[in-house]
């Protein structure tokens, strides 16, 4: 996730912002795939149920960044206070594991394209392979799309 | 002069007169409704969501919906 404590907030300001690049996230579980990988991609998806699927994702980058800081399902509740969602709501989408099908889902694309590590981009649906998460790789290949 | 007669068992006089009990009435609901209309116009308000940046998103896609470019990022938050 330094791809989203970094580039992808320059990505946001520069190409987001101004309606040139639109960014879709999808799960790919691939560090702990049964455990805290999995309750942080269900907590993702049960703040989606709210309307807030990026504000959440943007409270675990700031909260965890690269990964870094345990996501325990305690924690990942006290994000959701944090940012003000329906916690008893929340909390219960949590606890249910009510979104492991869909983030299987997004595993199974994944794999369908052939894919083996975080994050890897795909643009325009072609695979982009980019030998940095550096900002500036990514507003070449924007840049040069864009002319 | 003849001395001034007072009946002992009338009332005292007061300038103070009682209202109506209808118009009593109307002024306690007149205050129940400006009490009722002050609670709710002076409830605390609700927080403004929390969007620290700015961009707007429907779902897990967030931008502009007709962007040029889409940038799909397969990750896991560990």
């Amino acid at each position: 996730m330094l791809f989203a404590a970094d580039a992808e907030r320059r990505i946001d300001e520069a190409y987001v912002k101004t309606g040139k690049v639109k960014v879709t996230y999808k799960h790919f579980l691939v560090v702990d795939p049964n455990g805290e990988s999995l309750w942080a991609a269900n907590a993702t998806e049960c703040a989606n149920e709210q309307g807030r699927f990026w504000d959440y994702h943007n409270k675990i980058v700031a909260e965890s960044p690269g990964g870094r800081n345990s996501l325990t399902r305690a924690n990942l509740k006290k994000y959701a206070a944090d940012i003000q969602l329906d916690t008893a709501r929340f909390d219960a989408c949590l606890d249910a594991n009510k979104y492991n099908a869909a983030v299987q889902a997004d595993g199974n694309e994944a794999q369908r394209l052939g894919l083996t590590g975080t994050p890897t981009f795909i643009l325009n649906g072609r695979r982009l392979n980019v030998s940095s998460l550096d900002y500036a790789e990514f507003a070449r290949t924007f840049d040069l799309l864009l002319k | 002069m003849s001395p001034r007669r007072t009946d002992p068992k009338a009332k005292p006089q007061t300038s103070a007169r009682r209202l109506p009990d209808w118009l009593i009435a109307i002024g306690i609901g007149v205050v129940v409704v400006v009490g009722v209309v002050v609670l709710f116009t002076l409830q605390t308000p609700q927080p403004a969501p929390y969007s620290p940046s700015g961009v707007t998103s429907a779902g897990k896609t967030k931008g502009d919906p007709n962007a040029k470019l889409e940038l799909v990022v397969f990750s896991d938050f560990k």
